[in-house]
Formats: C-alpha cells, sequence, structure tokens
C-alpha cells in the first residue's frame, strides 16, 4: 500500500539530474535569496519557497509567481551549500504547475512555453513574430507600441527576419517528437 | 585542419546573426573549420523544460546524433544556452543507459542514434584551448589599445558548474581581451543574469536587472559591453532603449559580440563582422578597425 506522496517528494521526483530528495537537505541558510537576481520580483524568495515545500503548502507554492520568475540562471544552483539544484527545482515546479494547469492566472511564462514548443514541433526552428501572439496582449498599450518601434528598428536593421525557417527532414523529425509527447497536427 | 561539428542556433540566423557572421570569419582567421550541421533543429534554450523533461534532452540530443553520425569528435556553439543544454544532454545520456534509451527509442524515428562521444564546448573555449592566447596574439594587427571594455560573462556559459572551473570569478574572458590589446575593466556583475527569457515573460523584472548590468559597466568606465551569449546581446542591446524610457536613465553603450572585437583586432573588414547593424552604434570598436 502506498502512502500518499508529500508534495517535497512530488516535486523531487519530478528532478531528473538529482536523486533522493535534495529539497530535505536546505539548512535555510537563503544564499538562494540573496543571490537571486529575480528575487525582489517574486511573492516568495526562493528560501521561503522551500520552506513552504517542505511545510506541504501545496496550494500556495503553487499560486506563487516564483518559480515562473526564475530565469534559470542557476546562480542559485552553483552556491547552494546542501547541493540543491534550485534552478531545477523551480523547473519541476514548472512542469508540475503545467501538468496540473495550477499556475497563477496572467502569468506569461507558461503560454510562452508552451506556443515555443508547438512552435518547434511544427517547424523544429524558433521563429521570434510567430511567438508573439501568446504575450503581446498582456503588455497593454504601451508595451505594443514600444514592442512595434523595436520590432520596426529591427526589420530597418536587417536583424529580424520576415520568413519562418523549416528544417527539411520535417515529417521523420514529427515522428520523433510523437514519440515523446503526443501533438496533433502540425501547424 | 582539425574539423569542428558547428551549431548556430536560431538565434544567429535571425538577431543574432553578426555573430554567426563574426563567428565564421574569426574562425576562418584562426584556422579552425567549422562544419554547420547539417539540417540541425531548435535547443529549445529554456523554453522545452517547463514543459517536458525528456522532449527537451531528445531535441538536443538530435543535433548531437546528426554531429556524431558525420563523424564529428568536437561540438561547438557559439551561444551559451544552446552550449548548456547541449554539454548537459551529452553528459547525463553518457551516465544514465535508460535515459540513452528513452531519447534513442525517439531518435529511431529519425534514423539516428546517439552515443555520446562528443566533446561539446562554447566557441571561446574551443579558440582559448584549441588556439590558445600566443597564437590569437599573433594574429592581432590591429591592437584594440586601451580600449575599455566590460567582459561579459552571463549565466549558462559558466553555470551550472559543468567541471571545476571557477565559477564566481573567471578571468578567462579578461585574458582574451587583453590578448587583443584592450583593456578589460573590473566587472563585479560579469556574471550576473541578465533576464533570459525574462525579457518577454517578466518584462519589468528583465529590464531591471538589464538596468543593473549597463550601470555597473558605465560605472567601471567601460566603453563597450562584451558578450559571448546571443540572449545577454540582445538583452543589453536590443533593449537598452525600453531601459531608458523605463527608468529615465540614458544609457547609450555598444555591446558587441567578444568575435567582433576579435575580428576588429585580426584586421577584418568591419562590414564582414556584421558590424552596422547594432541599435547602439559600435563606434569606439570602429575606431580601431581597418579603414
Amino acid at each position: 500500500m502506498a502512502a500518499e506522496l508529500s508534495f517535497s517528494d512530488e516535486i523531487a521526483n519530478m528532478m531528473y539530474a538529482s536523486h533522493g530528495n535534495p529539497i530535505r537537505e536546505c539548512i535555510q541558510c537563503g544564499t538562494c535569496s540573496g543571490t537571486c537576481p529575480a528575487a525582489e520580483f517574486m511573492d516568495h524568495t526562493p528560501r521561503q519557497i522551500i520552506g513552504m515545500i517542505r511545510a506541504d503548502l501545496k496550494d500556495e507554492v503553487l499560486a506563487s509567481n516564483t518559480y515562473w520568475s526564475c530565469a534559470s540562471c542557476y546562480h542559485c544552483t552553483v552556491r547552494c551549500p546542501a547541493g540543491i539544484d534550485i534552478a531545477d527545482m523551480m523547473y519541476a515546479l514548472k512542469r508540475y504547475s503545467m501538468w496540473k494547469k495550477s499556475y497563477q492566472e496572467g502569468l506569461i511564462g507558461p503560454a510562452f512555453s508552451e506556443s515555443f514548443v508547438k512552435m518547434i514541433a511544427g517547424s523544429g526552428r524558433s521563429f521570434e513574430p510567430q511567438l508573439a501572439p501568446a504575450y503581446l496582449f498582456k503588455y497593454g498599450p504601451r508595451g505594443l507600441i514600444q514592442e512595434a518601434q523595436m520590432a520596426t528598428s529591427l526589420v530597418f536593421k536587417g536583424r529580424m527576419p520576415l520568413l519562418p525557417r523549416k528544417i527539411k527532414g520535417l515529417e521523420n523529425f514529427q515522428r520523433m517528437v510523437r514519440r515523446i509527447i503526443p501533438i496533433g497536427e502540425s501547424s | 585542419m582539425k574539423q569542428y561539428a558547428y551549431y548556430p542556433g536560431c538565434s544567429l540566423e535571425s538577431l543574432a546573426e553578426s555573430y554567426n557572421v563574426s563567428t565564421l570569419e574569426v574562425a576562418r582567421g584562426l584556422g579552425l573549420d567549422l562544419k554547420e550541421i547539417e539540417d540541425w533543429n531548435c535547443c529549445g534554450a529554456t523554453a522545452y523544460f517547463p514543459v517536458d523533461e525528456l522532449l527537451a534532452y531528445t531535441l538536443v540530443a538530435r543535433n548531437l546524433a546528426i554531429a556524431e553520425k558525420d563523424g564529428a569528435s568536437d561540438f561547438v556553439t557559439p551561444c551559451s544556452a544552446c552550449y548548456k543544454n547541449a554539454y548537459f544532454t551529452n553528459a547525463y545520456l553518457k551516465r544514465d543507459a535508460d535515459l540513452a534509451d528513452h531519447i534513442n527509442y525517439a531518435l529511431e524515428a529519425d534514423h539516428l542514434h546517439i552515443n555520446g562521444t562528443l566533446r561539446v564546448r562554447h566557441l571561446i573555449e574551443v579558440i582559448l584551448e584549441d588556439v590558445g592566447l600566443e597564437e590569437v596574439k599573433k594574429n592581432v594587427t590591429h591592437p584594440l589599445k586601451d580600449l575599455k571594455v566590460a567582459p561579459y560573462y552571463g549565466c549558462q556559459m559558466l553555470r551550472p558548474r559543468k567541471d571545476h572551473e571557477n565559477v564566481e570569478n573567471p578571468q578567462f574572458f579578461e585574458q582574451l581581451l587583453a590578448a587583443l590589446g584592450a583593456d578589460p575593466v573590473p566587472y563585479p556583475s560579469k556574471t550576473r543574469c541578465c533576464g533570459g527569457s525574462l525579457i518577454i515573460t517578466n518584462r519589468k523584472a528583465a529590464l531591471d536587472m538589464v538596468r543593473k548590468l549597463l550601470e555597473d559597466a558605465v560605472n567601471h568606465k567601460a566603453e563597450v559591453i562584451a558578450t559571448t551569449c546571443p540572449m545577454c546581446n540582445i538583452n543589453l542591446e536590443v533593449y537598452q532603449a525600453q531601459v531608458n524610457q523605463e527608468f529615465g536613465t540614458q544609457f547609450s553603450i555598444p555591446v558587441m559580440y567578444f568575435t567582433q572585437l576579435m575580428g576588429v583586432a585580426m584586421g577584418l573588414k568591419p562590414k564582414s563582422l556584421g558590424i552596422g547593424k547594432e541599435m547602439v552604434p559600435g563606434v569606439p570598436l570602429l575606431n580601431f578597425a581597418q579603414s
């Protein structure tokens, strides 16, 4: 009879490169929070989030913008005295929240990641303008104008491609992707 | 001439095309034979991992497998995010037979197989290790004398730790700049994050991170910020105007790829290095260029 997993174990299970449950090793020193360049924009600092995971405050953790504010710079990871790959733990939280569709409303991160994966599954290559609709409307009128100005100057400088690229062996590529995740009609 | 499987990555086909052309020009000048990987796909940067980890590794593995099939022994990329993804995918599948099996099951659908035999490095490592500073110096015809440069390492070239390298205070970028005749300034923020994809997903946070990096470079009297990654370059350069709008600052500091600095010092024509497409003109560097 399997006991129900703690939230901490669930997240640790989603951290491929770590073994066992590294989250348990945290000594709450706060080196991660002091190091994180995005900490001031997070609802809870990385140290707090780890504490909350260990206290099984699943709903509060998932509702926080913290893990979607992680830029994956791994500064916390290389400094953690307990050897926790904290940036990878943030990825695990992102995956968990995508899986359960339980992230904070209004965040751009989940929509961005999803449209990115769809784009790659569809063409094999990244193409910036194709991503825009997923998040542009969230910037508000001022942000839209800034974005349009920037895009115009980039096109003018010959830095913005106007046509998407595709890989040649797309059919086999998509068969490969389908062996891992189900993708619908490639669009 | 030693051949390298070359992975430019998606940014180098669009916003960072200058990084691609300057890489190819400098490599040619230094006798490095970069052979672009046939029909490569996007490495996913930081955007696949939130969705599916196995997919993220597999997409990277496809590029490595194509290079292996072509008989390559070395994989090189100028993009720090591509480098980090390629390095760790290669390392993980080598140590974990189960992961390798899963990846190979998917690759089979594309008639590929990966063994993990490649040596994966960032372009700057290949230049420092396989060419060496002495050889670089010999190629300098237009020394960047007294040009004050902030060496910006960024994140993923250094982190997470790959081996035993110095992740807190690396010096190799300063050494390379000094070999070009330039004057690398102390830059305490040199390994601090530029915000990466937060520039799209959390604009406010990213612009603040970029502001701090620009401020630190200007405070240390840098005339140019040198970068080793297209994402870093785009955030610091293309978004400089938005930082100024948001914070009422007046930054106007050129941000150039390290390959562009190398190329100018090696007497290559600025245009062939993609110089001239900046949003903030690279004037201080152009002063040294072959006329």
